[in-house]
């Protein structure tokens, strides 16, 4: 098996130099070092006259010279074909063409060789410039107008180009202006006459922007080809995009041109972010099935009020006043993540060592605790297994920091009575605070109506004054 | 709910929703499972006989061994020691359901049920009896215009998160800005599961309803150009005598500027059981990349079930002043800060033995940096101090993640808690780090390791430690039909 192997590799490394060889000898003739043998073009290349004729000459050609005795031998072979290009032309054609308008001053050196070189010194493919010097003088290469393009150039369909060749297209000068590729120049150019766009283009290429491609008259007409893939097409966002107040106001901008949007957006381009109530102007758009544009692929990020370090306590206005503009990227499932009773997996709202903090946040709330914990199901359960409910009637020792605090207790149970009653229960404060059953102190403070709770619900009246109601 | 109950409930929803999921064309189910494992030890009260208090170091009463008491002139004077050990392994599950394509154009219905326990016997957490709680589960139709929604369900508007079984009944104008939703049924207790009349509200055995509440609100909502505005109203009624327990009546708008980057919001409540004006706010937005302003002046009141006695004991609002500032200083570096000072009004009330404070601020300090793709760095310092108790600590935190696969992250903080009832002076240090890892688009599975480290600056013997190790793991795992959207991968023109 090793010998197999060892055999193998030095075939193959025998063949490589031999085919280096072979490559070298099928590059392009020296034809500087050839000038005081060929007096004219067609000698060898006689397809330029008479395309039934080969354009290359013939190996053998070579050899009545390099026979490996009066010349060492070479390995030159002609190109099997004409070079792939997008060139609408024939040489023949060419010279017919040229003799019809009284230019057969015109020759082979008029194109494939540079003004006033000596002969055969600076043979050349023609270069863009020479065609342009007969057929728009005046003009450079890339400015020339649409309709003259395809006097020179078959379309990127009609072309046999490999994607390497397509990737080195130059850009003409009109494409690098924004408002051609991203004002809609190019669209109003395309609707105008796409046939000089199809010399580039294919409908991939428009496709990896137009997310409607598939509705785009301009678009359908022309061929499909992946090779169009190859230009890479500009895919900065419009200036409209990049203002601050972009987010708020995208809304209406669509609901009055929605066609706009369509260009680069599917549907999936905005379910990135509308994940909850799907706008009508949304599911006008085209959808990303198999087979069609994805559209812009977005990243899903928040607007510029959730990045207010306080919205994660403030949002609930703006939440209750617009409902809908929540709705638009988020689910009630996503709101209810913390909006529900004991949130179970909610997770992050409060930071890593709350629980050893939270004293501090519940004596003065920032947020309402009752708002997502039942304060009796939730703050007394735990306190009362931690120990630190009143288990009894109510003894001084707790509050150890204020020796009197049991008497003086008032200012600090109006300010937090939601804190007090998470490990305290009504019984202990009637124990002191009953009209009946208790000593008697008066817990009425400020804003205090005895008519309009007693009118509302006695039940509470009656707690601590029984049947006997005052009547203020 | 008895653990039999739970399991009957369970078998007939079940056998109800089967028949129903197998007939849908398109459903989608959320499951949420999280379990942690705590141990604390707690305070005990004791007692000793006046006669053996000793005077301690400062010159206070104690006990032999150096626990501070109390005493009131009785026979026995009571402090509190360290309790026993307790520990604690909670586990949730949450299981949310939606089902659509029932053969009704739409028609959905919706469930979400949890199911909960202490997975270890210490049972040293909040509501492990609860086994199985029905959080919503409703029928909803929506008929563009108008729409209707039967069954369990949780109203969320600006006056409060409350469930009910009844009906909400929901219309829109053709144009979608006006919306008015009207909505009753027997009421859930506030911010829970189950009604006022279960023994899950009740731990402490003290005062509670005998009937359930019966619960009415609605709302209507506009929405215009440059503002929208929102008007709400709740009702709960005691079932047994009718009395009102709470009846508030809110209103909530926001305004856009034109041209210019600043909003404002807007939002008042008005208890009309008590006869007092509710929270309120009014704040400002200014927007302008990348700084973000904000300012809210508030007021804060609590909210008080008429069927208890607290209402009568006059609790006070606070009123508030509050700013927050958000700069993106560099794309990748942000600087957060926000402030709040809050203060009482007077409380109508002597307290010559004692001196309490009547006004209090918070406020903190974070930077975020993104020092990679893949990896971001915080830091921030908080603080707040006001009647009751304080805190002040430093925290930071560094996650790495690669792609959108996994998130690793290591994170600890400081923490100074004093308390201004207790001499109680804790210092807490805590460190961990957390994983988070995405298996797919459907699964997600986390887990975090805590330890905490406190050294309680307590006088006395009663300085017990709060030194604990905390481990919790969850899982989020979302099961769907394949007429559920799923992101689709780039596609071209065939």
């Amino acid at each position: 098996m090793r010998s197999v192997l060892l055999a193998a590799l030095l075939t193959l490394a025998a063949g490589a130099p031999l085919r280096a060889q072979q490559q070298a000898d099928t590059g392009r003739f020296d034809h500087a070092r050839h000038a005081k043998l060929f007096p004219s073009c067609v000698s060898c290349h006689a397809g330029a006259q008479d395309p039934g004729l080969a354009l290359y000459p013939a190996a053998t050609v070579c050899a009545t010279c390099h026979d490996g005795t009066l010349r060492s031998k070479v390995l030159w072979t002609p190109p099997a074909a004409a070079p792939a290009s997008n060139l609408r032309f024939a040489h023949d054609a060419h010279r017919a063409a040229l003799a019809r308008q009284g230019k057969d001053s015109a020759t082979c050196v008029t194109c494939h060789a540079q003004s006033g070189a000596r002969w055969m010194t600076s043979v050349r493919f023609p270069v863009p410039e020479s065609c342009v010097g007969c057929h728009a003088p005046g003009g450079a290469h890339l400015t020339q107008t649409d309709s003259a393009c395809t006097q020179c150039h078959v379309t990127l369909a009609a072309s046999r180009l490999s994607a390497t060749e397509v990737a080195k297209f130059p850009a003409p000068p009109s494409h690098r202006d924004s408002a051609f590729t991203l004002g809609g120049g190019h669209g109003r150019a395309a609707k105008a006459s796409n046939t000089s766009c199809a010399l580039c283009h294919a409908q991939d290429f428009c496709a990896t922007c137009h997310a409607n491609a598939a509705k785009v008259p301009a678009i359908l007409t022309l061929a499909a080809d992946p090779r169009s893939l190859a230009l890479k097409a500009p895919t900065a966002k419009p200036s409209s995009h990049s203002d601050p107040r972009f987010d708020r106001k995208h809304g209406a901008l669509a609901r009055r041109s929605g066609a706009t949007c369509s260009t680069c957006h599917s549907q999936e381009s905005c379910t990135t972010c509308h994940q909850g109530r799907v706008p009508d102007q949304v599911r006008r758009l085209a959808t990303a099935v198999p087979g069609r544009p994805s559209g812009a692929i977005l990243v899903r990020r928040p607007p510029p009020t959730h990045q207010d370090p306080a919205w994660k306590r403030s949002h609930g206005a703006d939440a209750a006043a617009r409902p809908q503009s929540c709705s638009a990227c988020h689910a009630r499932s996503q709101c209810l993540e913390c909006h529900r009773p004991d949130a179970g997996a909610a997770t992050g709202y409060h930071p890593a060592g709350f629980l050893t903090r939270h004293p501090a946040e519940a004596y003065a709330r920032e947020s309402s605790c009752a708002e997502c914990h039942n304060t009796r199901g939730f703050c007394q359960d735990c306190h009362r297994m931690a120990g630190v409910t009143a288990a009894g009637p109510l003894k001084p020792g707790f509050h150890d920091a204020q020796g009197a605090f049991l008497l003086s207790h008032g200012q600090a149970a109006r300010q937090g009575l939601e804190t007090c009653v998470s490990c305290h229960a009504e019984r202990d404060c009637l124990t002191c605070h009953s009209a009946t059953g208790g000593r008697g102190f008066d817990p009425h403070g400020p804003g205090f109506d005895a008519a309009q709770l007693r009118k509302k619900n006695p039940t509470m009246c009656v707690a601590c004054h029984g049947t006997n109601i005052p009547s203020n | 709910m008895t653990a039999a109950r739970a399991r009957s409930a369970i078998l007939c929803a079940a056998a109800l929703l089967a028949p129903v999921a197998a007939a849908a064309q398109g459903w989608r189910v959320r499951l949420d499972a999280n379990a942690q494992s705590v141990s604390y030890r707690g305070w005990q009260m004791d007692s000793i006989p006046s006669g053996s208090v000793v005077s301690g170091p400062g010159g206070g009463p104690t006990t032999p061994d150096g626990y501070a008491v109390a005493c009131d002139g009785g026979a026995y004077c009571v402090f509190f020691r360290p309790g026993g050990r307790q520990a604690s392994t909670p586990g949730v599950v949450d299981a949310d359901a939606t089902m659509w394509g029932l053969g009704v154009a739409g028609l959905s219905l919706h469930g979400h049920a949890r199911v909960g326990g202490d997975l270890g016997s210490g049972g040293a957490w909040p509501g492990p009896d609860r086994t199985f709680e029905l959080v919503e589960g409703y029928a909803d139709y929506d008929h563009g215009g108008w729409g209707l929604r039967l069954g369990r369900q949780i109203t969320d508007g600006r006056l409060g998160r409350y469930g009910f079984d009844g009906l909400a009944a929901t219309a829109r104008d053709r144009s979608r800005r006006l919306t008015a939703e009207v909505y009753g049924g027997w009421g859930l207790g506030r911010a829970a599961n189950v009604p006022v009349t279960s023994g899950a509200l009740d731990p402490l055995n003290d005062f509670q309803p005998s009937r359930s509440q019966l619960f009415v609100g609605g709302a209507a909502r506009y929405s215009g150009t440059a503002g929208d505005i929102a008007a709400e109203y709740l009702r709960l009624t005691d079932a047994l005598h009718y009395g009102i327990d709470q009846e508030r009546v809110g209103m909530s708008g926001d305004a856009r500027i034109p041209r210019t980057s600043l909003a404002l919001t807007a939002d008042v409540q008005y208890d009309l059981a008590a006869g007092l004006w509710g929270s309120w706010d009014l704040g400002a937005r200014w927007l302008a990349r990348p700084v973000t302003v904000s300012a809210t002046v508030r007021q804060y009141r609590p909210i008080f079930d008429l069927w208890s006695i607290w209402q009568a004991f006059s609790p006070l609002p606070y009123h508030a002043v509050d700013g927050a500032v958000s700069w993106t200083v560099v794309p990748r570096l942000s600087i957060q800060w926000q402030g709040e000072r809050y203060w009482y009004p007077p409380a109508g009330v002597n307290t010559p033995l004692t001196s309490f404070t009547d006004h209090g601020w918070r406020s903190s300090v974070a930077v975020s940096w993104l020092a990679s793709d893949r990896v971001t760095t915080s830091a921030g310092w908080n603080a707040e101090l006001g009647p009751g108790a304080g805190s002040q600590g430093w925290n930071g935190a560094l996650t790495w993640r690669t792609g959108s696969r996994i998130s690793l992250s290591a994170h600890g903080g400081t923490l100074d808690r004093p308390l201004e009832y207790r001499y109680d002076v804790a210092s807490l240090a805590w460190y961990g780090a957390s994983a988070d890892l995405r298996l797919n688009e459907r699964l997600r599975l986390g887990a975090n390791l805590d330890r905490w480290n406190e050294d309680r600056s307590r006088p006395d013997a009663a300085g017990i430690s709060w030194d604990q190790t905390r481990f919790s793991v969850s899982a989020n795992w979302i099961l769907v039909s394949d007429a559920d959207r799923l992101p689709l991968p780039p596609a071209r023109v065939p």
